[in-house]
């Protein structure tokens, strides 16, 4: 085909060329090819991002490997100041994509799925991101919200500090949760990692409650906080079970991982149908109790045993 | 000239209306008449369809002065077309289209079909097909230009497309660095 002439695609209207950018995102597979199209003239960098049936962002697409980064990953000392850097930048980018994305006019075609995986940094951050998910739900440019928070490598912190962090981790996301509650109505699925609660209402009822929505949630060494020993006791205590007791709750798949809790009380699940544990080690009184969930069809039970070993009990 | 050879058409299509209802008569921009199975064109789009249903079809030819000659006969050619290619049966569901998936595939007709137009042409095409409501030659024309600009830098783009940098040194600089991410490819 020759060359055009004159430049009729910058003509076209608005929705017709975001319609052509939402093909490119599909086929070419992420949000960069639509990104880069800004630069092309003013013209384009005022289009708002297509609005398009799935988008999915993550925030370790939006890191740019610099020189800096390279010469300082020798040294150890400043390795940690210039991740912290890295990660304050690729938020910021992340941030402004999914903004990018969201603005685009109110039309008929809605988000089906955004799919967002991001740090659990500043809560300034988290607000700015929460606020963008909440808005869009709210107008109902989205339909569903898939979130994954990425925390900070449990092993590049000190053994002694670990507990300090997962709880730290947890309050962050507390605040969070407080901070965006319609964020976290749109919310359908959710992944958590390496966070601690201080009690287990937080976990059991400020979650699930705020939550309505959510279809899929998986919690990966999380944890409710306990004292190790209480005082004139003989026995070691145990943390408090998670309990699900929501009869409204749309939960359909639950996920424990290697979480510090005294097991799971599933008292009032309605639609779980599926339902996977792993414990850290086994105890001797029942992990999992079952109230009603009547939807239940796959139970999966496990611990880990020795170093890396899962036994699988179904 | 043109005109005439348009009246001659027009004359020549009432016959055909007349005995034969099954047909509408469009007028492009610049006068020239061109002739449309009723049924497709009401099926394929939104705007026609509105039109019939409205009594607002004029049988010496319906105005549609926002499309050029070359843009309507390749509309009327695709409507003409997609008649041919779909059983009957088929048609009233397929008048209906469902957001669950976004962007349809086009079929092999349809491709060959944007394929032989010119640069102008298939823009024009984009033009005629977002006027008249036709979702199914939208998406089939703007598939054409999403793989167009598939895998080519901006540069390539603008060269392709004629489209001209209107942004200055620095504010290019400043739009590379804001969006520093979207140009690292590992």
């Amino acid at each position: 085909m020759a060359e055009a002439e004159i430049d009729k695609i910058s003509e076209l209207p608005d929705d017709v060329l975001l319609d052509i950018l939402g093909r490119l995102v599909v086929t070419a597979g992420d949000v960069h090819a639509v990104a880069r199209t800004s630069i092309l003239s003013r013209r384009w960098r005022s289009l708002p991002w297509p609005q398009i049936t799935g988008v999915s962002l993550d925030v370790s697409k939006f890191f740019i490997p610099s020189d800096e980064w390279q010469r300082v990953r020798q040294r150890r000392r400043r390795r940690r100041r210039a991740w912290e850097q890295d990660q304050r930048h690729a938020t910021a980018a992340f941030t402004d994509a999914l903004a990018r994305f969201l603005e685009a006019p109110a039309s008929k075609r809605v988000i089906e799925k955004l799919s967002l995986k991001f740090f659990l940094r500043r809560r300034d951050d988290l607000r700015r991101i929460g606020e963008l998910v909440g808005g869009a739900a709210a107008g109902g440019v989205v339909k569903s919200v898939e979130l994954e928070i990425v925390v900070t490598e449990m092993k590049s912190v000190a053994p002694e500090l670990e507990e300090q962090t997962k709880l730290g981790n947890g309050e962050r996301f507390g605040h969070f949760l407080h901070d965006c509650p319609g964020a976290f109505r749109s919310i359908t699925k959710l992944t958590l990692k390496d966070m601690w609660f201080h009690d287990a209402a937080e976990l059991n009822s400020n979650l699930l409650r705020g939550c309505n929505n959510l279809q899929f949630l998986t919690l990966s060494s999380c944890g409710i906080f306990y004292p190790k020993t209480l005082p004139n006791a003989d026995e070691p205590s145990r943390p408090p079970a998670l309990t699900i007791d929501a009869p409204e709750l749309r939960l359909e798949f639950l996920r424990c991982d290697l979480c510090d809790i005294g097991g799971v009380e599933l008292v009032q699940a309605p639609a779980l149908s599926g339902f996977s544990y792993y414990a850290k080690v086994i105890e001797d009184s029942a992990p999992i109790s079952f109230g009603c969930t009547p939807s239940l069809k796959c139970l999966s039970l496990g611990h880990c045993q020795g170093e890396d070993t899962f036994v699988k009990l179904k | 000239m043109e005109v005439d050879k348009g009246k001659g058409e027009a004359e020549e299509t009432r016959k055909v209306a007349e005995a034969d209802r099954d047909t509408v008569t469009l007028k492009s921009s610049d006068g020239k008449l061109f002739e449309v199975s009723k049924e497709a064109a009401a099926r394929l789009s939104t705007v026609l369809a509105g039109m019939i249903a409205g009594g607002s079809i004029d049988d010496n030819g319906t105005d549609l002065k926002q499309i050029g000659s070359e843009a309507l006969e390749n509309v009327v050619d695709y409507c003409n077309k997609h008649a041919n290619s779909i059983p009957s049966a088929a048609l009233i569901s397929s008048s209906i289209s469902f957001n669950t998936a976004p962007f349809k595939e086009p079929e092999e007709w349809e491709r060959k079909f944007v394929d032989r137009l010119s640069h102008d042409a298939l823009f024009d095409l984009v033009e005629a097909a977002n006027f008249l409501g036709m979702e199914r030659l939208l998406d089939v024309t703007c598939h054409k230009i999403s793989e167009m600009m598939k895998g080519k830098s901006p540069d390539q783009i603008r060269e392709v497309f004629n489209i001209k940098n209107d942004y200055t040194k620095e504010e290019l600089e400043e739009i590379r660095q804001e969006l520093a991410w979207a140009f690292y490819d590992d």
